[in-house]
């Protein structure tokens, strides 16, 4: 029971889909079933968009802590056309890149979008990713010194994409962890 | 031609926009990269709108782009999606687990579809001639024993099945195969035989070396710790499949976990460093007598196996014991029970840090795996050959024919014991233990249940069972050449036994989240390591009873021959032609392997001075960095000094780490970013943003750029 106007996706559409991302047909299907529950009543789904706060309450996402910065990321204008949500499922499906991924997760983690993942870039993401109340300061700011001195290779205090790409090229469950395949199908 | 901006700004739409002139360079010279670069667009890290443009353009060649809608054959490094993979909610160490299952079923099929293709396909076609009558030995032996005629079976249909005499005169063990005496012009199945086993522990060695080679963790190679890096481990721990908010708290307890572990090895490291001489040598005495007391307890255990083996195979032929026949796989699994707790105990007494803990533990629990399979056939052989004892009953013919007939049956036997032992060992425990215990805390609650409820998956000990399943299917592969087939068939049934207990045990980790995580990078190789160690175990007594030992006379292929590898020199005298021959001759004898050795010996050094070369260049390159990342914060400083002031509202770049300031605003909503890779063009520095019209859009005419890499 959808709201948008439920067309059915011209073949060409899937097809042209198929070619620009890394989702599979019943991948995009899925996706287009999922977008047409959410998006508001009356619109071609090609022209609706849906909100951050829908796109972040999808059972994919709503239990991770970046997605804030995943819906920052990949939206634009802070709306979700039905395209930026297939773009996001290309980047998080099993058959991406492992560039395309680190490009983004760069993109990602760079919470103050300075270009650079900086000190205090680092320590939001490790209190994002441990329980709020188990962390202290010295914690915090050791961990981000030993990420520092592991990875930053020309010693600005900051990670740029290239040593960032590097970090992860040498660390093979990256790949493993970076994706999502599942969109509510 | 402008480019689509793919922020939907008021006043321009997608596919009309022109870009500001100032900025058209840098377009233009991403336009030419991308075009360069052929890179199928889907792995562009750019919006969908863009990709569709960068597609259409003249540029870019339309056949390219459609030649790659199968998402496999994309030109990037894609994973290949594994079939069968217990997915979403469990952490990477179970399924790695499960990938390492995978692995081993398809060297076991294949092994299976190499001895069929050269060892039954050919017998079922070539329809050899049925056995002659049983000789009559003629040799004295000791005591009240006759020379065994024919084999006895049991009673009872089932314990036939189990112990594998239901199957003596079938394909599945070595008697039940015969052929004709050697001919020059017929396929000979001796050979087949013979060689099948070698080639199959061939191919699984290349198997297991090229995956152990393709997950080799990088960070061996450049010198560094051989510990997993923190920064590695911060970006990668998030598993994005989580989706239940339990497995999430779980999960955010166990990296808490983790990252208190790896800030506390730190801190012990440095301590260690600091330690003087005499603290040292306390340190290391205390690490030795914990090893030591360890080695004793396995000695004490292979020796248990060794003496419960020999009495099972004195008393084998007695009715009334059938439960002696399972005396050494019972002896062998309770060891391998009992030994990992023991050691567990034992290495908690020394305050170890955690990974020293684990690795410890998990290499003793190896060797006492492989030591209790290695003592076990000595022990059989032993009984069986006379190795390294009494000689008497072997003199006549090699063997201990007054209590074996066919005593590759007896082996293949064994080894059909223990491997359903196992098998149905696993099947007991997780029907009558797991599931009855999961039951019991379900329904109740209390301390005591939530105690009992301790149960984790454990992965290295089912990886370490599964392993040595594998090293005994490679030892029996000339005694009970289907062996493949069973494990196979075992392989598979655990997998969905385990795959359907598996998925609740990340969700009964709310007690006691272990503090010793399992990384599955790096013990994927370890494991791998282990597999070919099992591999170079079972390759030992296989090599010696193909060269050194004599066959039964009674059953089998080889029974005129003093030992089965003699019909290599008697087919090739037979079948190859004289040229061949000498050829042969020549690369089995010492001058040829000399200068192989020096040949390999050679490579090896290339290999080594290389590798140190590409050492010292990377040490002298990570020094380059630094210098010029100093260089550019100098330049920084320096340019901001010669320019106008920006307005008031505008935020600088990204400063230098030598002087703080305000955070930039975002300047790249999407294309391109200054992080694109792009080993060829100039690489866009961070710049300023001077904001235009909309708040959404930073035109790019008014962006500062730095001086291309060229000119630094």
């Amino acid at each position: 029971m959808g709201q948008c106007l439920r067309y059915q996706m011209h073949w060409e559409d899937l097809e042209e889909y198929q070619a620009l991302t890394f989702l599979t047909r019943n991948e995009i299907l899925c996706i287009h079933n999922t977008f047409l529950k959410l998006c508001p009543a009356g619109k071609y789904y090609k022209e609706a968009t849906l909100t951050m706060d829908q796109v972040s309450s999808l059972p994919a996402l709503r239990v991770n802590p970046f997605r804030d910065r995943i819906c920052k990321v990949f939206s634009h204008d802070d709306v979700f056309s039905f395209e930026d949500v297939l773009g996001m499922a290309s980047v998080f499906s099993e058959q991406a890149c492992p560039s395309l991924k680190i490009e983004y997760a760069f993109r990602i983690y760079d919470f103050n979008e300075n270009g650079f993942i900086d000190e205090e870039d680092l320590q939001r993401i490790v209190l994002r990713l441990l329980n709020s109340d188990d962390v202290s300061e010295d914690m915090l700011m050791d961990l981000a010194h030993h990420v520092l001195s592991e990875s930053d290779l020309d010693n600005d205090n900051m990670l740029s994409f290239s040593e960032f790409e590097h970090a992860m090229f040498k660390s093979p469950d990256f790949m493993n962890s970076f994706r999502i395949h599942f969109w509510g199908c | 031609a402008g480019l689509p901006r793919s922020c939907k700004c008021g006043s321009q739409a997608p596919g009309e926009a022109e870009p500001p002139p100032a900025g058209e360079e840098l377009w233009e010279q991403e336009m030419e990269r991308l075009y360069a670069s052929r890179a199928p667009v889907r792995t562009l890290p750019y919006a969908l709108v863009d990709k569709r443009f960068i597609r259409a353009s003249a540029g870019h060649p339309q056949s390219h782009v459609l030649a790659q809608s199968d998402p496999s054959r994309g030109t990037c490094v894609s994973l290949a999606r594994p079939a069968l993979l217990p997915t979403g909610l469990f952490g990477t160490g179970i399924q790695s687990y499960f990938t390492f299952l995978r692995f081993l079923l398809l060297l076991n099929v294949l092994t299976m579809g190499l001895t069929a293709s050269m060892v039954l396909l050919p017998l079922a076609w070539l329809r050899p001639p049925d056995p002659g009558p049983a000789q009559n030995l003629t040799l004295q032996c000791p005591g009240s024993h006759q020379p065994q005629i024919g084999i006895p079976i049991f009673h009872n249909q089932l314990w036939n099945v189990l112990t594998g005499r239901a199957f003596t005169n079938t394909y599945l063990f070595y008697g039940g195969y015969r052929a004709a005496p050697e001919s020059s012009s017929a396929y000979s199945i001796r050979l087949a035989y013979l060689l099948s086993p070698l080639a199959c522990l061939l191919l699984c060695f290349c198997g297991t070396l090229r995956r152990m080679v393709r997950g080799l963790p990088q960070r061996l190679l450049l010198g560094q710790d051989y510990r997993a890096p923190l920064s590695a481990k911060i970006f990668s721990s998030w598993d994005f499949c989580i989706r239940v908010q339990e497995a999430a708290a779980i999960k955010k307890h166990e990296i808490s976990n983790e990252f208190k572990a790896e800030l506390e090895e730190g801190r012990r490291l440095q301590l260690a460093q600091q330690r003087s001489p005499t603290q040292r040598a306390c340190h290391l005495l205390t690490f030795l007598w914990v090893n030591v007391l360890i080695g004793l307890l396995v000695v004490g255990a292979i020796s248990a196996i060794f003496w419960a083996t020999k009495y099972s195979q004195d008393k084998k032929e007695e009715d009334l014991f059938v439960v002696l026949q399972y005396l050494p796989p019972g002896v062998i699994a309770l060891v391998n029970f009992l030994g990992p707790l023991l050691f567990v105990f034992l290495v908690q007494l020394e305050n170890y840090p955690p990974s020293t803990e684990v690795n410890l533990t998990l290499i003793w629990c190896v060797v006492l795996k492989l030591a209790s399979l290695g003592m076990f056939s000595f022990s059989l052989g032993q009984s069986i050959l006379c190795i390294g004892g009494n000689r008497t009953s072997c003199e006549a013919y090699g063997y201990n024919a007054c209590d074996y007939q066919c005593w590759e049956n007896a082996v293949g036997e064994e080894l059909y014991k223990l491997i359903i032992f196992n098998f149905l060992l696993t099947v007991a425990f997780a029907f009558l233990v797991s599931l009855p215990r999961r039951l019991l805390v379900e329904r109740f609650s209390g301390w005591f249940w939530t105690w009992l409820d301790r149960e984790e998956f454990l992965v290295p000990k089912n990886v370490l069972d599964i392993l040595a399943g594998q090293t005994v299917t490679w030892v029996g592969l000339f005694f009970c050449p289907l062996l493949p087939l069973l494990n196979s068939i075992f392989l598979f049934l655990t997998f969905y036994i385990k795959k359907v207990r598996a998925p609740r045990y990340t969700l009964l980790w709310n007690s006691r989240p272990s503090p010793r995580l399992f990384r599955a990078s790096s013990s994927t190789f370890f494991f791998q390591l282990v597999l070919l160690l099992g591999l170079l175990l079972a390759a030992v007594p296989l090599g010696y009873v193909v060269s050194s030992t004599h066959s039964s006379q009674d059953c089998g292929l080889f029974t005129n021959y003093s030992a089965p590898w003699q019909v290599v020199p008697e087919l090739v005298a037979l079948q190859l032609p004289l040229p061949g021959q000498r050829a042969l001759n020549y690369l089995s004898s010492h001058a040829f392997s000399f200068p192989l050795l020096i040949l390999l010996s050679l490579v090896l050094t290339v290999c080594v001075s290389q590798s140190r070369a590409n050492a010292k260049t990377i040490h002298e390159l990570r020094k380059q960095l630094v210098w010029q990342g100093r260089e550019k914060w100098h330049l920084v400083e320096d340019l901001s000094r010669l320019l106008p002031e920006p307005a008031p509202s505008d935020s600088p770049g990204p400063e230098s780490p030598l002087s703080r300031a305000s955070r930039p605003r975002s300047f790249c909503p999407g294309f391109p970013c200054p992080g694109s890779p792009g080993p060829r063009a100039p690489r866009p520095g961070p710049s300023r943003v001077v904001p235009t019209g909309s708040p959404g859009c930073p035109g790019p005419s008014s962006r500062f750029r730095y001086p291309s890499g060229g000119a630094l």
